[in-house]
């Protein structure tokens, strides 16, 4: 009796092994990184890029129902690939965005949206990538988008895409 | 002289736990060391923080700095990153009832094969 | 070219040479006598040739560059040392999986002709479960990864190598780590089979000891030239990070570890049967296991191969399967207790069941670490790491007892020692060992009590083994050099790593060409910088000069290579050794500026590790020259 118990452990652990791992298969194991959806932004504060006197903080987003905080830097290729989008967003109107300045030197950065626009109404710096952790974010180019009570309501890692931009509108209009 | 091993071990316990062993913290540099060692970079397969010299993890490790200037511990510290991170940033899992079993199991092993053992031997071991 | 044809066909030939063998072993199964027929001897050997014609045909299509076949157009490219282009062969999955299969038919060959003395039956059914393996990881390899995959139209030039794999030490790896985890297929095999027949004893024992001692020593040596590549070519200094793919060899070795011990005692006493059996399972099982966690990209590790869920899903089927056919044999055929065999609490019998005891712990550590996360994923879709704290956490107290322990067991006897004559010479080894740790504890006031510990009892183990050792020289004391030479290599691994762990300093710093900077005692100085070119890449080095209080310098030159094929940038550490510490540099550089980030290291106790590593390996090869004699 106690060998067919035995048995019986050994057999439910074995195919449950099987369930299990060939569950684990089906998960996609590309880089998916938890997103904040839903949280609070945390407190950053940053240098603006024309005058290091004015600090940029969560505080500077108000007067709009939404906001983007949107992290680039003149010498990333991808964020020339989403620029159109951004000044698409920000003449629209809808919502307020803040850049973040990556990594990156004034004048480079002053020079780029000089050439491509600039969509941002204001922008901090983040020298040396600290406030990118602080706000969350694994790389550039990334763009969170806020309410009006600062809560994460969506988080675009890599590059605005077509599609992200309606998305952005879309959630918008909504509201 | 028959319990003298005995003995010796207990007298060796004590002595040894009567060294004093200051646990300092050495100096800042190493602080941050330590901190990175047991991040996971989260951009980069497989590698901690400390290993890696991707953008992600010179980051974080100015993050570090920084906060632990403005005078978090290193717990703090922690926590903040897997706030915005998840757990998956820190090499050490959480102890809560998620992590239960995975903390639990290899002393349950142990426990069970010392049983299993005893029960075992017990009937094998004579005295001569 | 022909070479792909020659290898794929010869491929197809020995699926039906396996399938025609079972038709063979069913047929000479059940006659009775003692010679195997020759069929079966002709049949095994076919298979053998054709896989290893097989393999070869793989080799030269890499060697000669042959880019119709997409496995060598995706890792490798025309400029290539030589030897690199050899190695590329088991550097991918394809190739890696036609070496597995040419290992578990050399096994199978091998065992043929050294079994001669083995029943019949016991033979024939242990050529019968192996050749289940064969058969599985044949289909496994023609269905969802066959090496000699056709291109059209043929490319002109190979993808290349990843460079980080181009390392001596890294192309021999996977060959001996294979030999280890293959080499307990055969261990596998000959356990179900001997179940069956009613083999497991004392015979069956030494019969299997060697391939046991074969595969673990191989292990051992797989796993330390692992380390060995991740110290010199990953770039951080560490040579073990508890990665998940570093894990799964090591399952495998702490189960053959223990499997080693059960088997000298079941040759010796004819005790722990069904115990010894349940390991040589379970280690064949772990390798498998760790095939499939590393092939099927399940895990997030820093080296897994390219991933494909089919290939995942086979394996793991395959696994499954193998696991429920020894459990249906085990509980079918249990190895039944022959009379009662006693022994005293003081013997070498207890040493080995607490032996077990440890390895199991630590083994299900490992284990637990390695597969929660993916379990865990897939109960509440919560990602979690397990690193070096939980490992360190979890292992490292148990550590202690176990030394202590191993220490006084190596000394027993079986059945029975008298403690009594032991007792002083423990006790003098004892206090040494206690006035060492008080001295290093009085020199360095920031260790943990752990660490000491730690020190004490590898210490404690070291000197004792060394006693013993010196007593062989001069009174020619009858001894077991191999087992202390094992067991003195294993203490000295965990002195050395504790040692090395505990007083490493490293420093990371920015510095430009020009500018020096005060490390510890040293002065280091950044000369100036080299170009170099090599034939796959190109190279940037650092020149550094390390000057110590004394004024002695060392000159140091560690390297930025960018490799064409693929284009990808690596950093190369210069390392100095000696008997005492090895100091390390890498520099990397700093995107958009002139700095150049550098690490120091200073590690002591290092080039110990890698003697340790090998000490132990040694002791299992000498046990086997001194069987043979």
């Amino acid at each position: 009796m106690i060998k067919k118990i035995q048995f019986g452990i050994l057999f439910l652990i074995i195919i449950s092994l099987f369930y299990f791992f060939s569950e684990g298969l089906k998960i996609d194991k590309i880089f998916s990184p938890q997103k904040n959806i839903g949280q609070k932004l945390s407190n950053f504060s940053a240098p603006s890029i024309f005058n290091n006197e004015i600090m940029i903080t969560q505080d500077s987003l108000k007067n709009k129902k939404f906001y983007m905080i949107n992290i680039w830097a003149s010498w990333c290729a991808p964020c020339r690939e989403e620029h159109p989008y951004l000044m698409q967003l920000s003449e629209e109107n809808l919502l307020k965005i803040v850049g973040i300045n990556y990594k990156d030197k004034k004048n480079y950065a002053i020079t780029f949206l000089k050439k491509f626009g600039n969509p941002y109404s204001e922008i901090g710096s983040d020298k040396n990538g600290a406030i990118s952790i602080d706000l969350g974010a694994r790389g550039i180019p990334e763009s969170i988008l806020l309410d009006d009570q600062k809560n994460i309501v969506a988080q675009f890692i890599g590059p605005l895409k077509k599609n992200d931009y309606k998305k952005i509108i879309k959630i918008i209009k909504n509201k | 002289m028959k319990l003298s091993i005995k003995k010796i071990i207990i007298l060796l316990f004590i002595l040894i736990c009567s060294i004093s062993t200051s646990f300092s913290a050495g100096s800042f540099d190493n602080k941050i060391k330590k901190i990175s060692k047991n991040l996971r970079c989260i951009t980069c397969q497989g590698q901690s923080i400390d290993a890696s010299n991707s953008d992600f993890a010179l980051d974080v490790k100015n993050f570090i700095k920084i906060k632990l200037n403005e005078g978090l511990n290193e717990e703090q510290i922690y926590e903040l990153l897997k706030k915005k991170y998840g757990s998956w940033i820190v090499f050490k899992p959480e102890f809560k009832y998620d992590n239960y079993l995975l903390w639990g199991f290899p002393y349950l092993i142990f426990l069970i094969g010392g049983i299993y053992i005893f029960i075992k031997i017990r009937k094998k071991i004579i005295k001569f | 070219m022909i070479f792909g044809e020659l290898g794929y066909y010869s491929l197809i030939f020995s699926i039906l040479f396996s399938i025609l063998l079972f038709f063979f072993i069913y047929q000479d199964y059940f006659i009775k006598n003692n010679n195997i027929n020759i069929k079966i001897y002709s049949f095994c050997f076919l298979q053998f040739f054709t896989i290893i014609l097989s393999f070869f045909s793989l080799v030269f299509s890499f060697l000669l560059s042959d880019f119709s076949l997409a496995s060598v157009f995706e890792n490798s490219h025309s400029s290539k040392p030589m030897f690199y282009k050899f190695s590329g062969t088991w550097g991918n999955h394809e190739g890696s999986l036609l070496l597995w299969i040419a290992v578990l038919s050399s096994f199978l060959f091998l065992f043929l002709l050294n079994s001669k003395k083995d029943p019949k039956k016991y033979r024939l059914l242990t050529i019968f479960f192996q050749n289940i393996l064969i058969l599985g990881f044949l289909i496994f390899i023609i269905k969802t990864s066959n090496p000699f995959e056709k291109l059209i139209p043929i490319p002109k030039e190979g993808l290349g190598l990843n460079p980080i794999l181009q390392d001596p030490a890294l192309a021999i790896h996977p060959p001996i780590l294979y030999i280890g985890y293959v080499g307990s297929s055969i261990i596998f095999s000959s356990s179900l089979a001997s179940m069956i027949v009613n083999f497991v004893s004392k015979i069956w024992a030494e019969s299997i000891k060697i391939w046991v001692l074969i595969s673990w020593i191989f292990l051992t040596l797989g796993i330390m030239l692992g380390s060995i590549w991740a110290y010199y070519e990953l770039g951080w200094g560490g040579f073990w990070f508890w990665d998940p793919v570093e894990n799964v060899s090591l399952m495998p070795w702490l189960a053959l570890t223990a499997l080693l011990h059960s088997v000298i005692i079941l040759a010796k006493r004819n005790i722990f049967q069904s115990w010894t059996v349940i390991l040589s399972i379970i280690t064949f099982a772990l390798s498998m296991n760790g095939t499939f966690l590393v092939r099927s990209g399940i895990l997030n590790s820093i080296h897994t191969f390219a991933n494909d869920p089919k290939r995942g899903i086979f394996i793991l089927s395959f696994l499954i399967f193998l696991s429920l056919l020894s459990l249906i044999i085990f509980f079918i055929y249990q190895p039944q207790k022959k009379g009662n065999i006693f022994f005293n609490f003081s013997s070498k019998e207890m040493g080995i069941a607490i032996n077990n005891w440890f390895m199991i712990f630590f083994l299900s550590a490992v284990l637990i670490g390695t597969i929660y996360p993916i379990l865990l994923e897939v109960i509440n879709g919560k990602k979690i790491s397990v690193g070096p704290p939980y490992y360190n956490f979890i292992l490292t107290p148990f550590l202690i007892p176990f030394l202590i322990i191993m220490t006084i067991s190596v000394k027993m006897d079986w059945i029975r020692s008298s403690i009594n004559e032991k007792k002083k010479e423990l006790l003098f080894l004892l206090i040494f060992a206690l006035f060492f740790v008080l001295m290093i504890s009085y020199f360095f006031e920031e260790i943990n009590i752990t660490v000491l510990l730690i020190f004490f009892s590898s210490i404690f183990l070291i000197f004792s083994l060394f006693k013993d050792f010196f007593d062989f020289f001069r009174n020619k004391k009858k001894i077991n050099i191999a087992q202390i030479i094992s067991h003195f290599g294993f203490g000295l691994l965990i002195f050395s790593i504790a040692v090395c762990s505990t007083f490493s300093k490293e420093i990371d710093i920015n510095l430009k060409v020009g500018e020096s900077i005060k490390l510890y005692n040293y002065e280091l100085k950044f000369k100036d910088l080299s170009m170099k070119e090599d034939k796959n890449f190109k190279s940037i080095i650092g020149n550094f000069n390390l000057v110590e209080a004394n004024g002695k310098i060392f000159y140091f030159n560690p390297e930025l290579r960018i490799y064409d094929q693929p284009l990808i940038m690596t950093s190369e550490a210069n390392i100095k050794t000696n008997f005492f510490k090895d100091k390390y540099i890498v520099m990397n550089n700093v995107s958009g500026s002139d700095y150049y980030n550098i690490r120091f290291q200073e590690k002591p106790f290092m080039i110990w590790i890698w003697i340790a590593s090998l000490l132990i390996a040694a002791g299992g090869f000498l046990s086997i020259i001194l069987k043979r004699n």
